[in-house]
């Protein structure tokens, strides 16, 4: 009993835990734009996030090294610096995203403006990772954003026709007057959505902090290959909500009230405020996931001391850069910059950091010293080689696509 | 690891130092991280054989940064015969609370998190 319990918790906590602020916005963008026809991009993204998300679980769990770790001790201090500053600057980026986005979920249900949020959620942030343990975090977080699926509620309520979406999860570019250099630079901010490196970082670290050994793989395994495409299905109902309603009416998602507002049209007050409450746990959730994962690079990087699971005092650096990040994110979004504009900037130049994140990860998974019996077969490098090539692509074409296009306008 | 062929002259294991040293993270004798291994200090015997004396601590990176190098005795090291291990990390049988290239993160225990209500509190 207690073990289908466990299953069923990681699975849940998977599918809350998959959506955050930048596939919330981006989704949603994309719905009201390009239809379904950018669907099979999440398709993608969940596929490789599970593959690596797992990797880098199996390593940990087997080695007792995190990802982090990994990629200094196959990169050499130098690429690994290149790689902790671009990777902490997404992740940081995202943190403030979250931070904006908890601040906007609030307004949306109290009508304050949000700047006034920003304090109070810092604080509070800072204090649950101050003082709540791990494994709370963890399934609190990723369960409350289970009140997302209001979304695929939702999209069946509108009653849509099914037959014009199929056609546009078929159809390449829609015929909506926009061009090709958008629909491609939007399909690369999706990748990069779906595939942010901070969830690795999360999930590896994860692992260590909730001591797996090699008998928790097969939960592992479970989680990312149920929990992760089922998350992905919530990200395409948002995307179908914002296609179903905003399309057809010409108005381009902008600000989180807008990502929502299809829900209000179906389901009513009652269902909007579902879903805010829902947005805000999302949003809350990667906030916690973001700061921890800003700790966990730096302090593996350095080889401090770091999880949840030790006092504050065993891990004092690790408490200080959770500190410093979470100050840092909150003076940054006192200044009233808008959250969806640094979501946007953030799932762009997540795409840029991903190969040299991946990269070390699929070597060591191959490495008997660090994974003994358990290297990866020769399908799931296969794919993961594959993998690395559209990672390859998108990280290239992310800067270029979004000048070229001026950020998708 | 890669299987790499025995040392010709003993029986011992041949390592690859960038592969197998360099950059793992040195754990203590209970097996709390330390620092990352940066470097190795080699020492030539009388006999012309060069032999590793010292793992050097922190990739000093910041001192290259600004073109320079540290000075050799300014280096945080532990001594090669205190390692008990090589595997995915570096073991020793040393204690990390001896180790005086930790005196940065006593710094940050001692003046910052203890003096934070609740830091010396064990977690949840």
């Amino acid at each position: 009993m207690k073990r289908i319990f466990g299953v069923a918790l990681g699975i849940l906590t998977a599918i809350g835990g998959f959506v955050d602020i930048g596939d919330l916005v981006t989704n949603a963008v994309v719905g009201s734009r390009f239809g379904l026809s950018l669907a099979w991009v999440v398709v993608v993204g969940v596929i490789g996030i599970s593959l690596f998300a797992h990797m880098s679980g199996k390593v940990t769990a087997l080695s007792g090294r995190a990802t982090f770790d990994i990629i200094r001790e196959r990169l050499g201090p130098r690429a690994a610096l290149a790689n902790l500053t671009g990777s902490l600057a997404m992740t940081l980026l995202t943190l403030m995203a979250e931070i904006g986005g908890v601040a906007l979920a609030l307004q949306l249900l109290t009508g304050i403006v949000p700047v006034v949020y920003i304090l109070p959620v810092a604080v509070l942030l800072w204090l649950i990772l101050w003082r709540v343990k791990f494994s709370i975090l963890e399934n609190v977080a990723g369960l409350m954003g289970l009140l997302l699926i209001a979304f695929v509620i939702a999209l069946f309520q509108l009653g849509p026709d099914w037959g014009e979406l199929g056609r546009q999860v078929a159809q390449d570019l829609p015929s909506t007057g926009e061009n090709g250099l958008t629909y491609a630079f939007y399909a690369v901010a999706l990748f990069g959505a779906a595939m942010t490196p901070y969830e690795v970082f999360f999930f590896s670290s994860g692992a260590a902090e909730d001591h797996w050994t090699s008998r928790d793989l097969w939960l592992s395994r479970v989680n990312v290959s149920v929990g992760f495409p089922l998350g992905g299905l919530l990200s395409i109902a948002i995307a179908g909500c914002a296609a179903v309603v905003m399309l057809p009416a010409g108005i381009g998602v902008s600000s989180l009230s807008q990502v929502v507002a299809p829900v209000g049209v179906a389901l009513g007050i009652a269902g909007l405020i579902v879903v805010v409450v829902g947005v805000l746990a999302a949003t809350s959730g990667a906030a916690i996931e973001t700061a921890l994962s800003c700790g966990y690079a730096i302090a593996q990087f350095a080889g401090w001391p770091w999880g949840k699971r030790l006092r504050p005092s065993q891990a004092p650096q690790f408490h200080a850069v959770l500190l410093g990040v979470i100050v840092i994110s909150c003076l940054v979004m006192l200044s009233g910059i808008d959250p969806v504009v640094v979501t946007e900037f953030s799932v762009v130049f997540s795409a840029v950091a991903l190969p040299l994140t991946y990269f070390p990860i699929l070597v060591v998974a191959n490495d008997p010293q660090y994974v003994g019996e358990h290297t990866n077969g020769p399908i799931l490098n296969f794919l993961a080689m594959i993998y690395l090539v559209i990672v390859m692509v998108a990280a290239l074409a992310a800067v270029p696509l979004m000048v070229l296009t001026k950020m998708g306008a | 690891m890669t299987d790499l062929p025995q040392h010709p002259d003993r029986n011992g294991r041949l390592v690859d130092a960038n592969l197998h040293l360099l950059d793992r993270q040195v754990l203590d004798r209970d097996d709390r991280p330390i620092l990352a291994a940066g470097d190795l200090e080699l020492e030539q015997s009388d006999e012309g054989r060069w032999h590793i004396v010292r793992v050097i601590l922190g990739s000093g990176l910041t001192a290259r940064f600004f073109g320079a190098h540290r000075p050799a005795s300014t280096r945080d090291t532990l001594d090669w015969d205190i390692i008990t291990d090589l595997g995915a990390a570096i073991s020793t049988d040393v204690d990390r609370d001896d180790v005086d290239a930790l005196w940065t993160e006593r710094w940050w225990r001692d003046h910052v998190i203890v003096k934070i209500p609740g830091g010396q509190h064990d977690p949840g």
